[in-house]
């Protein structure tokens, strides 16, 4: 009898096993296809624009007319961005009551690494982000986390995208049916319709980038990441990436999620992958 | 008295002028209705896509709304497409004002007024 059930119990888990490591990888294997996905992406766009520089989508709707572009060039003299990037730069330089400071809990010391974010973290089986790993340091280090949207979050990811522009982006997809199946959940709800607008985030970013909603020009989706975080006009201020997706839901009148929620840390995944090879750019203005 | 027989005949007549007034003023506040709320961000907010007679910094997504009466003889359709664009063509950017209760009917039908004067 005891044998017997351990008989059972030992075949069944031998089922769940040999389950759990074939059907993800089946899934992986038909369907999802990274290299051949950002492949498609970028030459989407570059096919739509012909004319726009490949590394110049990193400067979202500066990239699409030239007027827009001559302006903020001229405003580039004296950016908007420059309190918070100071601030960045002090505040990383800043050791915690520790003692230990934001450098230690980077590769690199957190210098010229912006491009390699978000990364899939194998331990933790989920998407981390920039964001993330810079509030992990520092509840780590027995400090509060920041929030996620705008100020010091901002300043400190200005701070990092700064020190790695020109960088290619360089997200990488490990050989991990779960790292797979982010990427795919990214796509997923980049193309989903939500909202009473009933827009995705495609709708206006690859069906539409470069025509205008009243007097705003749509930014590509192409390299929109690279850019983060940006001073937006509309916002008098600095935003994130987690304030960008934020205030896309709720302009669309969809209901935002919370920032860092997993559809977002994997939206921020596809996003960045399919713009590997352009240059970070951030932080960057916007009007 | 001898004008006695002939008041309900003014009176009707007096009664028709005032009701076709009342009728036109009707579809004059209809229209100014419909443009206010073509123009409106938060309503119908026709202009952040499309070009329209009258409207300042219009966008571009959508095609420019004019000589709609000829285009869309049959007012219905136009209804039908601010009710919900999706059922003909899938890919449309147009979000569904009807479907998604941005708009009530009454206020597709005073923009589809508004849209058969341009």
């Amino acid at each position: 009898m005891k044998a017997r059930s351990a008989l059972l119990l030992g075949s069944l888990s031998a089922a769940l096993v040999a389950f759990a490591l074939t059907s993800p990888r089946v899934v992986a294997a038909d369907k999802v296809d990274p290299v051949a996905d950002a492949k498609a992406f970028q030459n989407f766009f570059f096919q739509k624009f012909p004319d726009v520089k490949h590394e110049d989508f990193v400067n979202g709707p500066y990239s699409m007319n030239a007027d827009m572009k001559r302006q903020w060039q001229e405003k580039e003299e004296f950016p908007p961005y420059e309190f918070a990037l100071d601030a960045g730069k002090e505040m990383f330089a800043t050791p915690f009551k520790n003692g230990k400071t934001y450098a230690d809990c980077f590769p690199n010391r957190g210098i010229g690494i912006r491009q390699n974010y978000p990364y899939f973290d194998g331990k933790e089986g989920k998407v981390v982000t920039l964001e993330l790993a810079l509030n992990r340091c520092r509840e780590g280090n027995g400090e509060a986390p920041y929030s996620y949207v705008k100020d010091e979050m901002a300043s400190l990811t200005a701070y990092m995208a700064f020190t790695s522009r020109g960088k290619p982006m360089d997200i990488r997809i490990p050989d991990d049916p779960r790292a797979l199946a982010a990427f795919e959940n990214g796509k997923r709800y980049f193309y989903t319709r939500r909202g009473q607008l009933n827009f995705s985030c495609a709708s206006c970013h690859v069906q539409s980038p470069g025509e205008r909603i009243r007097a705003e020009i749509l930014a590509p989706a192409l390299g929109i990441l690279n850019a983060m975080p940006i001073y937006r006009s509309e916002w008098s201020g600095m935003g994130t990436t987690s304030r960008r997706f934020v205030t896309c839901n709720s302009q669309t009148r969809a209901v935002p999620l919370e920032p860092q929620a997993d559809e977002y840390r994997d939206v921020e995944y596809f996003l960045s992958y399919v713009a590997n090879g352009l240059p970070i750019s951030g932080p960057g203005a916007r009007p | 008295m001898t004008a006695f027989p002939r008041t309900p005949v003014l009176t009707i007549l007096l009664a028709i002028a005032a009701g076709l007034a009342a009728s036109s003023a009707q579809a004059q506040s209809a229209v100014s209705e419909g443009q206010k709320l073509a123009f409106d961000r938060g309503k119908g907010n026709c202009l952040t896509c499309h070009v329209i007679k009258g409207g300042d910094l219009p966008g571009t997504i959508g095609p420019e709304l004019k000589d709609l009466k000829s285009k869309y003889p049959d007012r219905n359709e136009l209804a039908a497409i601010i009710f919900d664009e999706t059922k003909r063509n899938p890919q449309t950017m147009m979000p569904p004002f009807g479907r998604n209760r941005i708009l009530t009917d009454q206020e597709i039908s005073a923009i589809v007024d508004f849209l058969q004067t341009l």
